[in-house]
């Protein structure tokens, strides 16, 4: 540090010192929640009307997450399994990755089903891993019992009363996605909204993936996207605070260090720039 | 459905010529249109590259730093770093990977000629041995197949994307490669690569048409391959004309496309729905 | 013999393989109406389920390599970290090996199929959502020092990444509404625009690149470059 101007150390912090900060920033908040305004995004208002909206009796594919991304999209799913079984409408879940099948288990167990009266083949089901996203997809919505002959338990079919009605994509009103993968996001406008324009897609994906879906949103394929950040909002929303709300404020935390550190950077190199003619 | 359903069927396409062989699945006639005429003016294009029509290349800055790259290790005496990212060869991004092995083909034929040791990290067991073949091909070509060695330098590192992830850091931090070229499909994986081998001082290439990574190559790797150049690059490399051809038809086509959205926009604003249905032919 | 066996014979099975998917795409509809459909269709499942099955096989390929490199490591490595960690990355991999093929419920012996959820559970998804998480750390150091006001087209990115930064955060999506109107229309608008022609421009990159391939120039996928 011997000779080096305070521009200099500015300008060039070292990462170890930038880790430990936004470290910092993190962890303060998730131990001692700051109670920072988590005001609810226009995203997540439509979504929440979207679910309000369905009527009585709908039939909804909820596709969730893998396990790796499962921390990134808790908040949001459990926010959401808790407004749809609130609802009297029937749902059919998904997954798309051979892992899904644990976080789907973790899901209910968070959320209890059993305290909204709903039953399992009556109210709900879970259809188990299909492989080939897209082609699974397609086989779904072509002919739903041909593509799932049983639940992922082994149970024919036949035996899952609320399956009895559910023919193909027309069977559906709304398929909600939670994904990490452009395939799959982008997947379901191929294989279900472009063929029956009528079922509404609710698509949650990672932040950074929003640039990517915003052109199907823009052509109104998407019915409603969002960032899976906004579990908190949700969760304020309906009413059932959870790990989303918590996580809000580590989120503010480090990405207000982000920006102070961004500003902190151009100062010194702009005043580096005026005092020594810009030498990098 | 049968063993050999094709015994049984009455109308076989090879039966002569039937008007069955003009059922095109609805709103795919444009498709197969566009498909042929562009399969046609590639074949076209090569017949005017033979008569002595040059066509001219934007330079791509990150192919053109291969040998940079190359270079700037043998400098050092320490090797090159290539992944051709994640994924697999049957999956939805094998356009990309097979771009990708295309840049690992003349950055391996670089190496062998320079004397610079090369590690190619792949994802996925399908890419494991055509880069392997791609290494061994690339030291013949140099004539230098005595100093080749496939199983040191082309490493399956693991099939899940974060212990591949962790693997490339281990190796970034313990091998320090000069120089670091990523070119194919990559995820969550980009800023953590890109950052890594920033950390440690390497040169960087990366290219990728996963849309959504390519700001993190861009702010931090220093020569970015956007989208299509990463499929040019088989052609720019090797300067093959059938190759040459297919890059003047794709430019002609994104013309074509550009022009449909000026009169698409047009006509929309005029009322007319003609080009939406033209599309959806 | 040996360009028919290395070169031309490989061509043939892609182009005719190729040949068969874009047929399967362009004549069976989704609801099949005439035999030959059919027969396209059986044709062009089996065609993608014998690629499936060859990737999965293929794994095998990828844990002889793994163990070669390993051993290797572990007979010649002067460190003894490295030989310490490469002997652990062998012995897990045999622990997931054995554990997989004997444990997985429904497959083998059950009783060691709580033991493969256990493996998965609680080491590999928490060691893979800390790599995750780890993300932050290096977009900070990324963000701090790429965004730097050095150029027009660097002050460019540097606002846009500013104003995303802030539109994420719930602090100033409460107290400074006119970030969320502007970042929306940046969304809406230049940066869907400029999203949709890296995609078309992508697509058609990768379709002139599936054609090159059927026509037997881009032998990439095949080892070798001519």
């Amino acid at each position: 540090m011997a000779g080096k101007s305070i521009i200099d150390i500015l300008e060039g912090i070292p990462r170890e010192v930038i880790y430990t900060i936004v470290l910092i920033a993190m962890i303060i908040p998730l131990l001692r929640p700051l109670g920072l305004p988590v005001p609810v995004s226009k995203p997540i208002r439509d979504w929440y009307d979207a679910i309000e909206s369905l009527p009585p009796g709908s039939i909804v594919l909820v596709s969730h997450c893998s396990l790796e991304s499962y921390p990134a999209f808790e908040s949001m799913q459990v926010a959401t399994l808790h407004h749809l079984f609130s609802k009297p409408v029937k749902l059919v879940f998904f997954s798309v990755d051979i892992t899904g099948l644990a976080v789907y288990d973790t899901l209910l167990s968070k959320v209890n089903p059993k305290g909204y009266g709903k039953t399992y083949g009556v109210d709900y089901f879970h259809i188990g891993y299909i492989p080939g996203v897209e082609t699974a997809m397609k086989a779904l919505a072509d002919d739903f019992k041909a593509a799932v002959p049983s639940d992922y338990k082994g149970t024919p079919l036949s035996q899952i009363p609320m399956a009895a009605n559910i023919r193909n994509i027309r069977d559906f009103a709304m398929v909600i996605c939670f994904t990490s993968a452009g395939e799959v996001s982008i997947g379901w406008v191929r294989q279900w909204v472009v063929i029956w324009p009528e079922v509404k897609y609710l698509c949650c994906v990672l932040d950074m993936m929003l640039p990517t879906m915003r052109p199907y949103y823009e052509a109104k394929q998407v019915t409603v996207l969002t960032g899976s950040a906004a579990g908190g909002e949700y969760e304020f929303l309906i009413g059932k605070p959870g790990s989303g709300i918590k996580k809000a404020d580590a989120f503010t935390g480090a990405q207000l260090i982000l920006l102070v550190f961004i500003i902190i950077g151009n100062i010194a190199a702009i005043a580096k720039r005026m005092s020594k003619g810009g030498v990098r | 459905m049968t063993r050999f359903p094709i015994l049984e069927v009455e109308n076989m396409p090879f039966n002569g010529l039937t008007l069955d062989l003009l059922q095109i699945v609805a709103g795919r006639c444009l498709d197969l249109v566009v498909l042929v005429i562009v399969w046609v003016l590639a074949i076209l294009g090569v017949r005017m590259l033979k008569r002595g029509w040059t066509p001219k290349w934007r330079k791509i800055a990150g192919l053109e730093a291969l040998e940079e790259v190359v270079g700037r290790a043998a400098e050092m005496g320490r090797p090159v770093h290539f992944t051709p990212g994640f994924d697999s060869l049957t999956s939805s991004t094998s356009p990309q990977i097979v771009a990708g092995l295309a840049v690992f083909s003349e950055l391996a034929r670089l190496c062998a000629r320079y004397d610079v040791p090369v590690i190619c990290t792949v994802g996925d067991s399908t890419v494991l041995g055509v880069a392997s073949e791609i290494y061994k091909q690339a030291y013949m070509a140099e004539g230098k197949i005595d100093r080749a060695r496939p199983e040191e330098a082309i490493r399956y590192l693991s099939g899940d994307q974060f212990a591949f992830t962790s693997a490339v850091v281990g190796i970034a931090e313990r091998e320090k490669p000069a120089g670091n070229v990523m070119v194919g499909p990559f995820y969550a994986e980009s800023m953590i690569f890109s950052e890594v081998f920033y950390r440690i001082g390497a040169i960087q290439v990366a290219g990728t048409a996963r849309i959504y990574q390519i700001p993190f190559f861009a702010i931090i790797c220093d020569y970015v391959i956007i989208g299509d150049e990463m499929f040019a690059a088989g052609a720019y490399l090797t300067k093959e004309p059938y190759s040459i051809s297919s890059i003047f038809v794709q430019d002609l086509v994104k013309i074509f496309a550009l022009a449909l959205t000026i009169m698409g926009l047009i006509a929309i604003h005029l009322g007319s729905k003609v080009l939406i249905d033209f599309l959806q032919w | 013999m040996s360009v028919l066996y290395r070169r031309h014979i490989p061509l043939a099975i892609t182009f005719i393989c190729g040949l068969i998917i874009i047929l399967q795409f362009f004549l069976v509809p989704t609801k099949i109406t005439e035999p030959w459909q059919s027969t396209v269709q059986y044709y062009g499942v089996t065609l993608t389920n014998w690629a499936n099955l060859l990737a999965n096989f293929i794994i095998g390929f990828g844990v002889v390599n793994i163990t070669l490199i390993h051993v290797r490591r572990i007979m010649r490595a002067k460190s003894k970290a490295d030989k310490f960690y490469s002997a652990w990355l062998l012995f897990v991999m045999v622990v997931f090996i054995i554990v997989g093929l004997f444990g997985y419920g429904r497959m083998w012996w059950t009783p060691l199929a709580s033991n493969w959820d256990w493996l998965q559970y609680y080491i590999l998804t928490p060691l893979s959502a800390t790599v995750y998480a780890s993300l932050i750390f290096y977009m900070a150091s990324g963000c701090y020092r790429a965004f730097r006001a050095r150029t027009l087209e660097s002050a460019v990115l540097l606002v846009v990444g500013f104003l995303s930064i802030m539109y994420k955060t719930p602090f100033f999506q409460a107290y400074a509404p006119w970030v969320i109107r502007t970042v929306d229309w940046i969304a809406a608008y230049p940066a869907v625009g400029a999203y949709r022609a890296i995609q078309v421009s992508a697509a058609l990159g990768a379709i002139l690149l599936g054609i090159r391939t059927l026509m037997g120039v881009e032998t990439g996928y095949l080892g070798r470059r001519e």
